[in-house]
């Protein structure tokens, strides 16, 4: 029985330490704005490339955070430029790598179930819902641009209580899309995803903010760095431009 | 089912599994000590072990993220040995796991070894059985209940983690996203179907773990005539 014991144990030793991943890796961190715009560009790059990518979502903040922690991924996809910066200066990503990727719009989703007559335009223009859900502006691009946003259109009377904070931009759409809250600002991306009615979202003018530069870089800790290049080439390619730009993203 | 979905159950099972074993050849060891010994710092040892059950996740979560960092001397001593850091990786959530599944481990065996006959311990010691004879004749099959319950709520309460793996393990598929996670990401990407298929199978799969903890534990009615 003692043998027995000792035999499962060092089952569980080698079962622990066995967990690697084959083949061609790579991992990709995304943030959640791009997710599914990503997921098609990552099954187009390994149809012909053979490769095998991984995708990691969260708040570009979020991912940035876990890069710091010791995260195994190779690139990053921001969906800003500070952060990347960030990055550089810590060596931690290689500059020469970085481009930008995608200019992100933001939108005014109006919750589909909601009662009201007024179109998202009319909504947006006073703000008059009783709770807005923005992605949280520490650690999210896209909440950043709807707080400067809320900002412009009230300038601070206790607008505050009624925004609520969501971990990323995809949170704060599903959170509005299910109608737990009543408007949200989210990435004109998921708009087009979920092709939604006419009268439920309004495209945010550009007076209010400018469009969002979303980065990207490859990381030092990569194992795979000449893998990750071959992708960064594939996703600045025309095939993979227009595609992104069929997502809703301007792209220069 | 799609594969993916199997690969985080399958993923999940592997966890909860290996820190169960794990937790096992560790807190056996210390729920004895707790249960036997009169030292002075034995209600602070209880108390440390006990820690996790009202400490928030995210405590452990960041002072695992402080203390296994690549850029911290013991981190890069870990990479520098396994060739891979603990932050984000499966044998991470298994080091977690262990600190974070440990009162449910300990608590019921040390239940267990309290209700144990002192008398027969010594009789059998008198008689020159050696301590792993004591172990394997004398403490296991008295403390069969205890212990299958103790493992039993380790393994389901490691299935059923979530605010530590999120924060130490990020959500990478095949490494690191458990049942937990993936229902999560599910909801949040309003992909309910899937979120339902995993949620409902972890509500029946935990009920009958517990069920089969109180059924087991349910005094047998002895009756006096």
């Amino acid at each position: 029985m003692l043998d027995s014991g000792l035999q499962l144990l060092l089952i569980c030793v080698v079962l622990v330490f066995s967990i690697t991943i084959n083949a061609k890796p790579l991992t990709i961190a995304v943030a959640t704005n791009f997710l599914t715009t990503m997921e098609e560009l990552s099954e187009r790059f390994s149809s012909d490339k053979d490769a095998d990518l991984t995708i990691v979502s969260g708040s570009s903040g979020q991912l940035v955070a876990q890069i710091r922690a010791g995260a195994p991924f190779d690139v990053l996809f921001s969906a800003d430029q500070k952060r990347v910066d960030a990055l550089v200066e810590l060596n931690l990503a290689e500059l020469n790598s970085r481009f930008t990727y995608a200019n992100g719009e933001l939108a005014f989703y109006l919750n589909p179930k909601n009662s009201k007559d007024l179109s998202a335009q009319e909504v947006f223009e006073n703000l008059s819902c009783d709770s807005i859900i923005i992605a949280n502006p520490k650690v999210a691009p896209y909440g950043q641009a709807a707080k400067d946003v809320i900002n412009q259109i009230k300038s601070e009377d206790g607008l505050e209580e009624s925004v609520v904070l969501a971990e990323n931009v995809n949170q704060a759409f599903s959170t509005t899309h299910t109608g737990n809250v009543d408007c949200g600002f989210v990435a004109f991306s998921a708009i087009l995803a979920k092709s939604t009615d006419k009268q439920f979202f309004y495209k945010i003018p550009h007076e209010y903010y400018s469009p969002i530069k979303q980065d990207a870089v490859i990381l030092k800790s990569s194992k795979s760095p000449k893998l990750s290049q071959k992708f960064f080439d594939f996703v600045q390619s025309q095939e993979a431009k227009d595609l992104i730009r069929e997502h809703g993203y301007l792209v220069d | 089912m799609n594969s993916i979905d199997f690969s985080v159950i399958l993923l999940t099972i592997q966890l909860a599994l290996i820190t169960t074993l794990l937790l096992l050849v560790l807190g056996g060891p210390i729920a004895w000590w707790l249960s036997r010994s009169q030292n002075r710092l034995k209600p602070a040892v209880e108390a440390i072990t006990t820690l996790p059950l009202v400490l928030p996740p995210t405590v452990l979560g960041f002072y695992f993220l402080v203390v296994f960092n690549p850029h911290t001397p013991l981190g890069s001593f870990i990479v520098f040995l396994t060739g891979e850091s603990l932050t984000f990786s499966f044998q991470g959530l298994v080091v977690a796991s262990i600190i974070y599944s440990m009162p449910f481990m300990v608590q019921p065996l040390k239940i267990a070894f309290d209700k144990l006959d002192q008398g027969i311990l010594e009789s059998a010691r008198v008689l020159g059985a050696n301590p792993w004879v004591c172990l394997y004749r004398i403490v296991i099959p008295s403390c069969i209940r205890g212990i299958v319950s103790a493992m039993v709520l380790t393994f389901a309460h490691t299935v059923g983690e979530f605010g530590v793996v999120l924060m130490i393990g990020g959500n990478i598929p095949g490494k690191t996203r458990v049942i937990s996670i993936a229902i999560y990401e599910h909801v949040e990407t309003l992909n309910y179907e899937s979120a339902h298929m995993l949620a409902l199978g972890l509500i029946v799969f935990s009920f009958l773990t517990l069920l089969v903890v109180y059924a087991m534990n349910r005094e047998p009615t002895v009756r006096l005539t």
